[in-house]
């Protein structure tokens, strides 16, 4: 362990030039990471373009640019590309990229599992897209209630591609989830106890447990519909006594728990991030690890405040907007943290850090929405309308997408060598956080006013036009972000400026190897004796562990 | 890389594996979380057929199943856990020979279990007429009982996989680790046909 081997400093070199076949091939948890992101921002560029369709489409009351049963397609394929080949991949690659250089070991604990759970993912994207050439996209919603999904309403194939494609990457994303477990608990550098592990790791073991409890009853209801669909079963089919009911307890069992999952790993990168740009540890390193396995816990009870509509009974209402309540407080606790962490700190104003400022914004704004459809009486009243469309778009994209935008331009140089540019990423914030507002802060007052989500189009007599017309423009702005984005990306990497191994002055292992990091990670598996290994190091007169 | 060698230094520190969990391999985590999402899986399909139990309008209800056969065919099953168990520990302590034995002797009793369970779906099918499209109990009986008959179809391939690696001549501890993830795998799959006798043959008939 001790003995050093003398290793040629391979600092500035850019990476050698490796063929499409090695990629391909990988099982290198690096290279897999990159290939999920990758993967994810292809398929994020097609969420995106059935997200802009559908608000040409809303631009003005009885528009007729889109066919109702197109714009049924796009609002399915949009929703669940974002959930199933965006958001998740995109975490899981982050995960699959930081976890073992994060932890100091030199590859995920099965490697060739990883890679099967790359293609799977892949695949089951393909499979579900597949279906734009046989006849039709899914139509159904992404959560797909019964009985539309019947073979009596949903005729063709297009609900069985949508089974087989989120079967499929299930199964991908179930092996991450064991691998992400496997990984944590058994191969961390020596010294690093639980109590050491940064916190980004923490939030992955995190997810990776409801990964774990949450996909397979969800993989067991499509199995359940597509034994209705093609054997002539009757689970959700209420005319031979089935239940379509089941059908929403168990997509929502799942569906609950996965917008965890979803932001999790997005609470995790901020973690990370915040305290390196306002130079200052994180305020409460142990609280923000027991808000994550909290609101885990909780997260797996408040599924039906998903179905207040539904009329279930008083006392499952209760029950359920009691528990939506409750996870409030977790949550809370960790933007308090995340604040108090800001406080008093030499705050570098840096693009990573912007997006991070951002997330809080927004997030807090989703956070509070969330709170009000928690009460069941407001829930009634704004239940499938653009009210609850704006709720989660500040959550998931106001909180997750921002966090992964953070992501990207703190970690690029460690995936590529190279800073991505600094007034690129600064134009990427603003025009982003212009035009998301602009979009979906409207669609608080339009849902109000009455709009129902998923109809292709609303009376003029509602009023609400202007308020389409402000969503529609913003998404324009929006889409200048993300091609200002794409250049940064393309740009930086060609001839981005280099990094070296540390940009940002941080203090978790990622920055310890080199960027790119060798196919091996470590030279020597580093020894961990605090929460922040490379601070002990650069500063050998103060370490962390003469405090914690 | 100073850095590195630096923190070299620490690895013969006090602290070092403070963090390590027993004997917990990563093959072990990893097959322990496994079978962790295999209970919700089978737990959210035992929680369908209940739901439906009793809800048909008409055809066979459960009073058809054939609780004595049945319950030979979970003892097969519970009778292949032992001899698993008995290769699994034969090969930690490098009898290579008597872990081949053990893991044909499952082998075979699992097929023992499939012909029975064969002659209990025959009949279920062919005298008492429930299908999967007859009735709900038709549709969650086979559903819950196909995912298991699905598992242990699974295991037959790993005990298959174990047999050729011992018939090659390569099986030794150090080269087959997974001969211990799979015994686990096998006793969670008897566990759970357990649970579905007592839950679907016994409790609720």
């Amino acid at each position: 362990m001790a003995t050093t081997v003398a290793v040629p400093e391979m600092t500035d070199k850019s990476p050698r030039r490796s063929s499409l076949l090695e990629w391909v091939t990988t099982v290198d948890h690096k290279r897999i990471g990159i290939m999920y992101l990758l993967a994810a921002l292809f398929f994020l560029v097609c969420a995106g373009t059935e997200a802009a369709l559908m608000r040409i489409q809303l631009w003005k009351a009885r528009f007729d640019f889109l066919e109702p049963d197109t714009f049924n397609q796009l609002f399915t394929m949009h929703g669940t590309t974002m959930v199933f080949f965006v958001g998740m991949p995109i975490l899981v690659g982050f995960g699959n990229f930081l976890v073992p250089l994060m932890i100091g070991a030199r590859d995920m604990a099965f490697p060739r599992m990883n890679a099967f759970g790359l293609w799977m993912f892949i695949l089951g994207g393909l499979l579900t897209y597949y279906s734009f050439l046989q006849g039709g996209a899914p139509d159904v919603g992404w959560f797909a209630y019964a009985p539309l999904t019947s073979a009596t309403f949903s005729r063709g194939m297009s609900t069985d591609y949508w089974i087989l494609g989120l079967m499929t990457s299930g199964l991908g994303t179930l092996s991450g989830g064991i691998n992400f477990i496997a990984t944590i608990l058994t191969m961390r550098a020596p010294g690093m106890t639980f109590g050491r592990m940064p916190l980004f790791i923490w939030m992955m073991l995190v997810d990776a447990v409801l990964i774990v409890i949450a996909f397979p009853p969800l993989t067991a209801a499509q199995t359940m519909l597509l034994l209705d669909r093609q054997l002539g079963a009757h689970f959700f089919d209420p005319q031979q006594g089935g239940s379509a009911v089941l059908w929403q307890h168990l997509f929502w069992f799942f569906g609950h728990p996965e917008v965890y999952i979803l932001i999790l790993p997005a609470f995790g990168m901020i973690s990370e991030i915040i305290p390196v740009f306002a130079r200052k540890v994180i305020f409460g390193y142990e609280s923000v690890a027991a808000a994550t396995v909290l609101i885990a816990f909780i997260a797996c009870g408040v599924w039906a405040h998903h179905m207040f509509a539904l009329g279930l009974s008083r006392t499952i209402d209760i029950f359920f907007s009691g528990s939506t309540f409750l996870i409030a407080i977790p949550t809370g606790i960790k933007m308090f943290n995340w604040i108090a962490t800001l406080y008093g700190g030499k705050i570098r104003f840096q693009t990573p850090m912007i997006f991070c400022l951002g997330f809080l914004a927004m997030f807090l704004i989703g956070g509070l929405s969330g709170v009000m459809l928690a009460a069941v009486p407001f829930d009634w009243q704004a239940s499938d309308t653009y009210f609850v469309v704006a709720h989660f778009h500040y959550v998931l994209f106001g909180g997750t997408l921002f966090g992964i935008f953070g992501g990207f331009y703190y970690w690029f140089p460690k995936m590529s060598g190279r800073l991505m540019n600094e007034t690129l990423g600064k134009w990427n914030f603003w025009l982003l956080m212009i035009g998301f507002n602009l979009t979906f802060f409207p669609m608080h007052i339009s849902g109000l006013m009455g709009m129902p989500r998923r109809i292709y189009t609303y009376d003029p007599e509602l009023g609400v036009d202007i308020w389409n017309q402000l969503s529609t423009i913003g998404v324009l702005v929006q889409a200048a972000a993300f091609i200002v984005f794409a250049v940064n990306l393309i740009g930086s990497l060609r001839s981005g400026e280099r990094s070296g191994d540390d940009p940002w002055d941080a203090w978790t292992l990622e920055w310890l190897t080199t960027s790119p990091p060798p196919a091996y990670n470590f030279e020597v598996i580093p020894a961990v004796r605090s929460r922040r290994p490379l601070w002990d190091l650069k500063h050998p007169e103060d370490p962390d562990w003469e405090h914690e | 890389m100073n850095h590195a060698a630096a923190l070299s230094a620490h690895a013969e520190s006090p602290h070092h594996d403070q963090h390590a969990l027993g004997g917990w391999t990563p093959l072990k985590v990893g097959m322990a979380s496994f079978l962790f999402s295999e209970a919700a899986l089978f737990a959210t399909l035992i929680v369908a057929y209940l739901k439906f139990l009793g809800q048909d309008d008409g055809g066979p209800t459960p009073e058809v199943l054939n609780v004595g056969r049945e319950l030979v065919a979970v003892i097969l099953l519970l009778v292949s856990s032992i001899t698993v168990q008995f290769a699994s520990r034969d090969l930690a302590r490098g009898r290579c020979t008597s872990c081949t034995v053990g893991v044909i002797l499952t082998f075979i009793l699992t097929v023992g279990f499939l012909i029975v369970t064969g002659l209990e779906w025959r009949e279920l099918i062919a005298v008492d007429g429930l299908t999967i499209n007859r009735n709900l109990f038709g549709s969650s009986f086979y559903t819950l009982f196909g995912f298991h008959l699905g598992h242990v179809l699974a295991g037959c391939v790993m005990l298959l996989i174990m047999m050729g690696i011992a018939f090659s001549g390569s099986l030794n501890a150090r080269s087959s680790p997974g001969m211990e993830a799979i015994a686990w795998y096998w006793h969670f799959v008897n566990g759970v046909s357990v649970t579905l006798f007592l839950v679907v043959y016994v409790i609720t008939r």
